[in-house]
């Protein structure tokens, strides 16, 4: 007999863990940024310039709904800038890369919205809005950068990143640089995302602009091992965009990544700007993705032959940074629902009656509703404040769907449905 | 007793844990930081006993809202009036007024626009010592890229493209002579002043040139120079009894002088106005109790001081919109018990009677 009652669910961990404490504040200090002067600050580049030089642990600095119409330049490290509402703390700044390095000495410090410095590392944004419109703004759409910068460990979480030109977010440091992005969207024209290093992205949406050339972009000529992952997302443009392409020695995997059918059918390419050839060939592999109206044949599945000949459940954030880092391990608490869901979503042949299910939790969560639904029988429910819970009594081969929802003082925010099957 | 140590913005942004820049800030009222933070910054600051070091901030800020006020004398009616002029209109405009006085003495007075060039004032204003001779250093300071505005006395001849305010000196010596020609003196001296600076030279021509339009001849040996204090009017008035022909009356060219000249006659047993009359250039807050009372061309120091104030905001704000030159102010005659031909009218008023030029 299934039992459905609200024991089957044992709370295992009622404390936060260390990496998902609400807002991740312990020991850490949080400034507030509001346009209308209700905060500390009412400019995010005052909050920024406000933090102590010997500043110790993450300073988060929460941005609250508004416009804020500023270049920010970032040379501090562990500093996290959290918006209050994805679309509507927006930070908007037009500025073309070639009108500024004209007037600067050649130097792009300081081309693009959000500039974060060199050797300036951990750095996360997190639900909020960048965006260059300076194509809006003068019909222009040559190189403007939205974010543009240096350092290692950047994270960018549920933000929307956009310019009206090329190179939209464009972190290059190509020797040690290591980028995680997910839930995010992103827009622009030529080569709009276009890492150096290592680069990771998952559960994200893109829109390109560009027929001509192309909308990814990677240099990963300084090491071998250097990888660009595009995992479960989404890829649109404008009818006819390219895929993409790498001047110098890239390495590209697209795992489970739908296309629009806008995307023209044309491989990976070498430009014929590229001044040298391809040292370790052509690395562009692909599993598990599909086209809307049809794949080609080129983006069928190929990562049997990448250096190591990787599983597709080895390629996660860990495996891509080389054990470097492991964003996924310690994301704090910043986004208003739950994220990171442990079985990962879809995930099959969870093994056991018991399945032990763990989450990112809501900033500022400190009631959520975990639901957790079977292929038949009622939902299970249960109230806590934690980020994981002991699934028991599981059915064999069943898919389950779950959720976080998270349970405010005046409305409930329904989490987002994943799933996994049992053995 | 231990002193206690200078607070500065890196105890308050370490108590606050917050950056220098954002103490900074919040003590200047920027608007990018907000007023709750502003109020603990303000809260801690005044805790912590913090006073701004002006001079630190001056270094790092564009303005730092510093005024230079350079004047030759202060134990003086007319500069004292118009420094407290001075000094009340620039903190209208949110400006302390940095005071030096150069005690005529030229070379402290290089030495003053040197210092207040070093401490950053935004700008500055001068009334020029009567020994000046060399005027590069008002070059410098131009070029330095500071503000000067001259205030009642200007080097003669002023610096190229300098701005003055000045009162009408000249307007004024022909409102006292005519004054005393209308008495009935046809005997006047001069005492006091030089040719070094405008004042002077202006208010000995106003002199000279309102005779000779009456075709009364200028006698050089009545018009007696030596500067613009009490012992320049003791002295002249001495040197004219000591040439044995004293005129009927005598132009001051500065209450001061004036002063000298009323001791000297003392001295000499002379009888004001009875045996020699005096009128003079400037006034002060005692002399309607001089006895007799003595009439004056009065300057008014409220109006100069508010006028320089006001020019040299415009210098500091906007340089391209203010033309060099000389702005000046008018005067007017305020007759009291000397050089009147009924003394009696002037009491029966109530109070002086004004002529304005």
């Amino acid at each position: 007999m299934r039992v459905t009652r609200l024991p089957v669910i044992v709370v295992l961990a009622l404390i936060w863990s260390s990496t998902g404490n609400a807002g991740g504040m312990d020991g850490d200090r949080e400034l507030v940024v509001a346009h209308d002067g209700t905060g500390d600050y009412t400019s995010i580049q005052a909050a920024l310039d406000g933090i102590p030089a010997s500043h110790a642990g993450r300073v988060v600095i929460f941005i609250r709904k508004g416009l804020y119409p500023e270049k920010l330049f970032l040379r501090t490290n562990l500093v996290t800038l959290v918006g209050e509402d994805r679309d509507s703390t927006r930070i908007v700044f037009a500025e073309l890369r070639k009108t500024w390095t004209a007037t600067h000495g050649g130097s792009d410090w300081g081309s693009a919205t959000v500039n974060i410095d060199t050797g300036t590392s951990d750095i996360t944004l997190a639900n909020l809005t960048i965006y260059n419109n300076y194509g809006s703004l003068y019909g222009n759409h040559d190189h403007q950068f939205a974010i543009r910068g240096f350092g290692t460990r950047v994270i960018l979480l549920g933000c929307n990143v956009m310019a009206d030109g090329g190179d939209t977010v464009s972190l290059w440091n190509g020797e040690s640089g290591m980028y995680y992005h997910a839930m995010c969207y992103f827009e622009g024209w030529v080569d709009y995302v276009c890492p150096r290093g290592w680069c990771y992205i998952t559960n994200s949406q893109f829109f390109g602009h560009n027929r001509a050339s192309a909308s990814f972009w990677h240099d990963g000529s300084k090491n071998r091992r250097q990888k660009f992952v595009i995992a479960d997302s989404f890829i649109d443009g404008v009818a006819e965009f390219p895929l993409g392409r790498n001047h110098l020695d890239g390495q590209f995997f697209f795992i489970r990544c739908h296309f629009a059918g806008n995307m023209a059918d044309r491989p990976f390419y070498r430009p014929p700007s590229s001044k040298r050839e391809w040292q370790w060939g052509a690395r562009h592999y692909f599993w598990g993705c599909h086209r809307s109206g049809g794949d080609f044949a080129w983006f069928a599945d190929n990562i049997d032959r990448a250096d190591s000949a990787p599983a597709v459940d080895q390629i996660t954030a860990l495996w891509t940074f080389d054990g470097q880092w492991d964003p996924e391990a310690s994301m704090p608490s910043l986004l208003p629902y739950a994220i990171l869901p442990s079985p990962k979503d879809n995930a099959k042949a969870i093994g056991g009656t018991d399945a032990v299910l763990r989450w990112v939790p809501a900033r500022n969560a400190t009631r959520q509703r975990v639901v957790l639904t079977g292929e038949s029988g009622a939902p299970r429910e249960v109230v806590c404040s934690g980020a994981e819970l002991r699934a028991e009594h599981l059915e064999p081969r069943t898919k389950y769907t779950w959720r976080v929802d998270v349970l405010a003082p005046r409305d409930t925010i329904q989490g987002q449905l994943w799933s996994f099957t049992t053995e | 007793m231990k002193k206690q140590s200078h607070i500065t913005l890196a105890d308050i942004a370490g108590r606050l844990g917050v950056s220098r820049v954002t103490v900074s800030k919040a003590l200047r009222g920027h608007p990018d930081i907000s007023d709750g933070m502003s109020k603990n910054v303000r809260r801690v600051a005044s805790e912590l006993g913090y006073s701004p070091n002006r001079m630190a901030r001056n270094l790092s800020a564009r303005k730092s809202h510093l005024l230079g006020l350079v004047v030759p004398k202060i134990a003086h009616f007319f500069f004292g009036s118009v420094i407290e002029t001075v000094y009340a209109k620039a903190l209208e405009h949110k400006y302390e007024t940095i005071l030096m006085v150069s005690h005529e003495n030229e070379e402290q007075e290089v030495q003053h626009l040197q210092t207040l060039v070093s401490m950053r004032v935004d700008g500055i204003i001068i009334s020029v010592s009567a020994r000046l001779k060399d005027t590069r250093i008002f070059d410098w300071v131009k070029k330095m890229g500071i503000p000067l505005l001259f205030m009642d006395r200007v080097p003669d001849p002023p610096p190229k493209g300098s701005t003055a305010v000045i009162v009408d000196d000249y307007g004024g010596s022909v409102l006292a002579i005519e004054q005393a020609l209308a008495v009935g003196y046809t005997t006047i001296g001069c005492i006091g002043g030089d040719r070094n600076v405008n004042i002077g030279r202006n208010r000995v021509q106003g002199y000279t040139d309102t005779l000779k339009r009456q075709g009364i001849p200028v006698r050089e040996e009545w018009i007696i120079a030596g500067g613009y204090g009490t012992e320049a009017g003791y002295n002249g008035f001495m040197r004219l009894h000591e040439n044995g022909q004293v005129p009927r009356c005598v132009f001051a060219v500065t209450y001061p002088v004036a002063l000298g000249v009323y001791a000297a006659a003392k001295a000499r047993n002379i009888r004001i106005p009875q045996d020699m009359d005096v009128i003079c250039f400037g006034d002060s807050d005692v002399g309607s109790l001089l006895t007799p009372a003595l009439s004056c061309v009065s300057q008014p120091t409220q109006r100069l001081g508010e006028e320089s104030v006001r020019i040299l905001m415009e210098m500091i704000d906007h340089p391209e919109s203010v033309p060099g030159g000389s702005r000046v102010i008018p005067t007017e005659l305020i007759l009291r018990e000397t050089c009147v031909a009924s003394k009696g009218a002037a009491v029966l008023s109530g109070e002086a009677l004004r002529v304005r030029n």
